[in-house]
């Protein structure tokens, strides 16, 4: 078979900027010391345990999460968090349109006996392109405490713009809402990177409140950096502050955060790819593979062209590992080892049980 | 373009130099009990004139993961036993072409991916006999996996196939379907939104009417 010197630009990672779902699994605990000041009750120290569970399907997605904290004099508060979204494409020749419902059901107990519990539902229409998207919808959300006989309700509608670029996701949110005959304009902006083994997020929000409502305006805002030590586990540091919840009367608080997380696998990137594809390179002029590995200090393909020596790949400048091939036609199959030890088929690849236990990932040379 | 010369050059002398190590590096890499078990393997399927590069391969990939001999020479085992399927599937579908190794290598991960066996030896019957179908094969089991019917997805696929779409447009399709995924679309509606060129309507075909014991009477209506 005659070999031929394909160079060919194929950005895995980088072409793919929609939000995804993985149809896998994912938890995390958080084991964290916290240093919390409230505007009503001064500063306190807590050690807390917060656990999450992840469901990810094609068009639906679930969360489930928790935290419990303990704190001088024998206190202790709990919050627990849960989630469900389904995605729809309502018009199947134009997939770039999809409708989003959103529901939420959240609640709080502390030793004192205060009590909270909240319900939020959302209805989006979102455009999603490659790079960008933007969506309108809105929103109800309910919320009971036992300091309050009924259950106030809130209703406002909502607004969306987001972009990627360079591993970077910028999210602004418009988000006003009515509640007990008052108009609460509120607007947020997000900002969420990984950097290496470093995943940063940073919030800032502001909401306005007129004088007749009793209630000040605020704004808030505050950073977390996660520091991936493996794959599994990571130092998670925050700090910042949080508004008050109107619904469910909770105060504004100020936080200092220190945390060990222990995961399944470091969380994925939004972008990448719900289904492994096989991996085809046409005949151009030069040909690169990037992957986004988190957590990796060493990336090496292994495969038939290899013959099944590893070589290493290089990192760029975005955090990925960057392959450039040079292949003769027909199917080939490779692995990546992480770190010199673990195999892993890439999941933007499409793979094939290998036979062994494991998968091996296809790519394809037209003849 | 003075990188892209020299990125050919180190191409044309990389891949040939690897292909030089050839059986020697081979045998070299296994020790002398586990070649011993695997040399009738090789053997016959080289004989038989199957893909034996797949075998060797199947064999280092093997060793480079420090699997214990034994499964090595069970995996080995299954893959020509796997082949040797796919070429009888190839063969059966049509006498007048014959499967390259490239087309039962792709036909053997297709059925390994979940095409059914009717499927893969339809496709080889109903394409053009000029057609090579690596990536067809392929990009039927990336199909497969994303949820379209075995039968829809390898009808679109001859269907690509007569109407001379080309095979780097056929491999693109999986990727442009993951776009509709990603929102939710169902699968026929991701394929459809992702396909170069418009299809007959993408509907399983109907089964064949169950035989009736009496056939004295007018065939039924279709």
């Amino acid at each position: 078979m005659r070999t031929r010197a394909t160079v060919v630009a194929l950005a895995v990672a980088a072409s793919l900027s929609a939000p995804a779902r993985l149809p896998a699994q994912r938890w995390q605990v958080d084991l964290a010391g916290n240093s919390v000041g409230y505007d009503t009750a001064g500063r306190i120290a807590s050690a807390s345990i917060a656990p999450l569970i992840e469901w990810n399907q094609r068009i639906v997605s679930a969360t489930l999460s928790g935290a419990v904290a303990s704190f001088e004099s024998n206190q202790w508060t709990s919050q627990g968090h849960g989630d469900i979204s389904f995605l729809f494409a309502p018009i199947s020749s134009a997939t770039s349109f999809r409708i989003e419902v959103i529901g939420s059901a959240d609640g709080s107990a502390h030793s004192s006996g205060y009590r909270t519990a909240g319900t939020r539902g959302e209805l989006r229409l979102h455009w999603t392109g490659q790079s960008a998207g933007l969506w309108m919808g809105g929103s109800a959300a309910t919320g009971w405490t036992t300091a309050n006989s009924g259950i106030a309700s809130a209703l406002g509608p909502t607004a969306g713009v987001w972009a990627r670029a360079g591993g970077w996701t910028g999210t602004a949110i418009w988000g006003p809402f009515r509640l007990a005959g008052q108009w609460y304009p509120q607007v947020e902006g997000r900002v969420a990177a990984s950097v290496g083994p470093v995943d940063l997020l940073g919030s800032v929000g502001w909401r306005s409140a007129s004088s007749s409502s009793g209630i000040s305006s605020t704004s808030w805002g505050g950073g977390t950096a996660t520091v991936w030590l493996t794959s599994r586990a990571a130092v998670v540091v925050g700090a910042g502050d949080y508004p008050s919840d109107l619904l469910q009367a909770l105060p504004k608080g100020q936080y200092v955060s220190v945390a060990i997380r222990l995961a399944r696998n470091r969380p994925t990137e939004p972008g990448k790819p719900m289904i492994g594809r096989t991996l085809y390179a046409p005949e151009r002029s030069q040909s690169e593979l990037r992957f986004t590995i988190p957590g990796a200090s060493r990336v090496d393909v292994v495969g038939d062209w290899t013959h099944w020596q590893p070589v290493p790949l290089v990192r760029t400048a975005d955090g990925r590992w960057s392959l450039v091939l040079s292949l003769a036609p027909g199917v080939h199959r490779f692995n990546l080892v992480v770190d010199g030890a673990r195999w892993i088929a890439p999941d933007e690849v499409g793979s094939v049980d290998d036979g062994f236990g494991g998968k091996i990932s296809l790519i394809v040379i037209p003849e | 373009m003075r990188s892209l010369w020299l990125a050919a050059l180190i191409g044309q002398l990389a891949v040939p130099g690897l292909a030089g190590q050839g059986n020697a590096s081979f045998d070299q890499r296994l020790d002398p009990a586990t070649l011993a078990a695997l040399r009738p393997i090789l053997d016959s399927a080289r004989a038989d004139s199957l893909p034996e590069q797949a075998l060797e391969d199947k064999t280092l990939e093997g060793v480079a993961k420090h699997v214990p001999p034994p499964r090595i020479i069970a995996a080995v085992r299954q893959l020509a036993a796997e082949l040797r399927d796919a070429r009888g599937l190839l063969r059966s579908a049509t006498s007048d072409v014959a499967p390259g190794d490239g087309e039962i290598v792709a036909a053997a991960d297709a059925h390994r991916r979940g095409v059914p066996a009717t499927e893969i030896s339809a496709l080889r019957a109903h394409a053009p006999r000029t057609a090579g179908l690596v990536v067809a094969f392929t990009v039927l089991g990336d199909l497969v996996q994303r949820g379209v019917p075995a039968a829809e997805a390898r009808i679109v696929i001859e269907q690509l196939l007569a109407a001379g779409v080309p095979s780097r447009q056929i491999a693109e399709i999986p990727s442009h379907m993951d776009v509709g995924l990603r929102v939710g679309a169902p699968p026929l509606d991701a394929l459809r939104s992702a396909l170069p060129v418009p299809v007959r309507p993408l509907k399983p075909p109907s089964p064949p009417p169950a035989p009736k014991p009496d056939r004295t009477g007018p065939d039924p209506q279709p």
